[in-house]
């Protein structure tokens, strides 16, 4: 029990300043990719008041750290601005909806396996908050339960420009969970397991994506475009399009309650690049380990293995993020018609068929 | 449609390797207070007022013109007649907030005392902070010659183009004292209004210059 709140406190404290640090990864990256810099001012001048450390580090008024202070700014920004709840609003529902928006995300996070089991005081710690034998399913049914966020958001702030895009979102979110469940369905297909341990497990020797090429390269890449969509990720950003309805279902939010919708956004692309790295990148297995170890044998000690496992998965799902970011600076938006297009015409029986063909070609094989 | 398809693919693919291909580019932004954005050296910037080649003498010998010919009217100034019967410069305020940094103060300046420089530094806090009095004028005159700098007026004339300046050894040290020790001799007729002055002297003078115009 203490070791499970243990866990969960860990993850929930990583997660939170991951979201925070990546929102200034995302502006610096945009930043150089647009030519400009991005923030690079807010620093941790308090340092130098520091008594030691201050001396020892040499850090001055001027200590900028690349803007590494920003999230820490807008953290506190976020959190002493004024919520204000319009006129006209449906005060419970428009305050239901940004937890709404952030809880289903932090729940989805249960079942991602991090990283190998680690023996602590002479018991095994498996890196993973609960193995859900249903856990492809259980990801699924909490995923689409954002959705419920951002159309409460929409309907209840009372406004033209939320309620459009609160519309905008029911009909994408739910639009792309179908070829994403289809493309996932190759996988667990595959596998013959519905428990994220066990899919992590199964791809020791050899990569999900490098099977029955190229089907599941495919199904890889479905999957990255819908789980881009449901995070209402440019270019699929239409239910914020701050360019045509102001900020969609969050205009009417401020201070907090915005900060919540902004978080459950940032963790959405977490929580969708760790599904990508589980289902199809090998979860935290690390690749060519089996041959390193023979020269390395240290390696193999559980914690240096668990630790290399962690930075593997990590580094799997940063590559994603960094992927999401490089999107939003190179596409424009998605017109709607084609949006839905896009999803219902391509995406979709796209993704059967891919089913179809990895089902015989595993029947045959 | 296939082929429209793969067309759509290779846009895609085209415009990531724009973006990444920016990622090893240097920004070009230039952070401003820290760093000065680079400028033409015939930037028509903040105002300086200049001296002889050897930073010593003020060239301006007050003359109103450059506040005359200003068409915003942001120079206000007043001389006075120093002892030695030379025009001192005593208020040379310029208003920049006012300032349309067209140049004419420049061009219709005589001795080329005020000329724009490169300067950028038009921010100031508050709005009393835009006039610029003598004091500041002179520090960035002063500062404008030790970067090098001619004005803008002074770059834009052709090298085979004489200006005042090369004809007359404007900017020199010679002649800044050629030039007050002909204003020394020279009759104003505001003199005795300051100092009482012996009569008759008035009648002598005009021989003196004549002579010293042929010696020039």
């Amino acid at each position: 029990m203490l070791i499970l709140f243990l866990k969960t406190a860990l993850l929930f404290g990583v997660l939170l300043t991951a979201i925070a640090y990546v929102v200034w990864v995302e502006r610096r990256v945009l930043g150089v990719m647009q030519a400009r810099l991005g923030p690079n001012r807010v620093g941790f001048g308090i340092l130098a008041t520091l008594p030691v450390v201050g001396r020892l580090f040499r850090f001055t008024k001027e200590t900028r750290l690349f803007g590494l202070g920003q999230p820490i700014a807008d953290g506190l920004k976020l959190f002493t601005k004024e919520g204000i709840e319009p006129a006209g609003v449906d005060p419970w529902t428009y305050r239901l909806a940004p937890i709404l928006g952030l809880l289903p995300v932090f729940l989805g996070f249960a079942v991602v396996p991090i990283g190998p089991d680690v023996p602590v005081l002479g018991r095994i710690v498996t890196t993973q908050i609960a193995d859900l034998p249903v856990g492809v399913i259980y990801l699924l049914a909490v995923g689409s339960l954002g959705s419920y966020s951002v159309v409460l958001a929409g309907w209840s702030s009372n406004s033209k420009f939320s309620f459009l895009g609160g519309l905008r979102a029911a009909a994408q979110m739910i639009s792309y969970e179908l070829p994403m469940g289809i493309a996932i369905l190759t996988v667990v297909m595959l596998t013959g397991t519905l428990s994220l341990r066990e899919i992590v497990a199964a791809q020791g020797d050899i990569w999900n994506l490098f099977r029955f090429p190229p089907f599941l390269i495919l199904a890889f890449v479905i999957s990255t475009i819908c789980a881009v969509a449901e995070a209402n990720r440019a270019p699929f950003d239409l239910p914020e399009a701050e360019s045509e309805l102001v900020g969609g279902f969050h205009t009417e939010y401020s201070g907090m309650k915005f900060a919540l919708f902004f978080l459950a956004e940032y963790a959405h692309i977490f929580l969708g690049g760790s599904i990508l790295a589980v289902l199809f990148l090998g979860g935290w297995n690390i690749p060519f380990i089996g041959t390193l170890a023979k020269v390395l044998p240290v390696l193999l000690n559980p914690w240096v293995y668990w630790i290399l496992g962690v930075l593997s998965f990590a580094l799997k799902v940063f590559a994603y993020v960094f992927f999401c970011i490089w999107l939003r600076a190179t596409l424009p938006r998605f017109r709607y018609d084609q949006l839905m297009n896009f999803t219902w015409k391509v995406l979709t029986p796209l993704a059967a068929f891919n089913l179809l063909a990895v089902a015989v070609l595993g029947k045959l094989l | 449609m296939i082929a429209a398809v793969f067309r759509g693919l290779a846009a895609i693919l085209e415009g990531l390797g724009v973006t990444l291909r920016h990622l090893g580019k240097k920004p070009v932004t230039v952070e401003y207070p820290d760093r000065k954005p680079f400028t033409g050296i015939r930037w028509r910037g903040v105002h300086g007022l200049f001296f002889t080649d050897d930073k010593e003498t003020e060239l301006c010998v007050s003359c109103h013109l450059c506040a005359r010919v200003c068409p915003a009217a942001c120079i206000s100034m007043e001389g006075h007649v120093e002892e030695d019967r030379t025009k001192k410069l005593h208020i040379f305020d310029v208003d920049l907030g006012r300032c349309i940094y067209c140049g004419y103060c420049e061009e219709v300046c005589p001795v080329d005392a005020i000329r724009l420089t490169t300067s950028t530094d038009y921010t100031v806090r508050n709005r009393a902070d835009f006039v610029l009095h003598k004091e500041d004028l002179l520090a960035v005159g002063r500062a404008a010659m030790e970067r090098g700098e001619k004005g803008a007026l002074g770059v834009r004339r052709g090298p085979d183009e004489e200006t005042l300046s090369t004809k007359e050894g404007i900017g020199t040290k010679e002649f800044a004292a050629r030039l007050t020790s002909e204003i020394r001799r020279r009759p104003w007729p505001g003199a005795g209004f300051f100092e009482k002055k012996p009569a008759g002297r008035s009648e002598e003078e005009p021989g003196e210059r004549k002579k010293e115009e042929n010696a020039v």
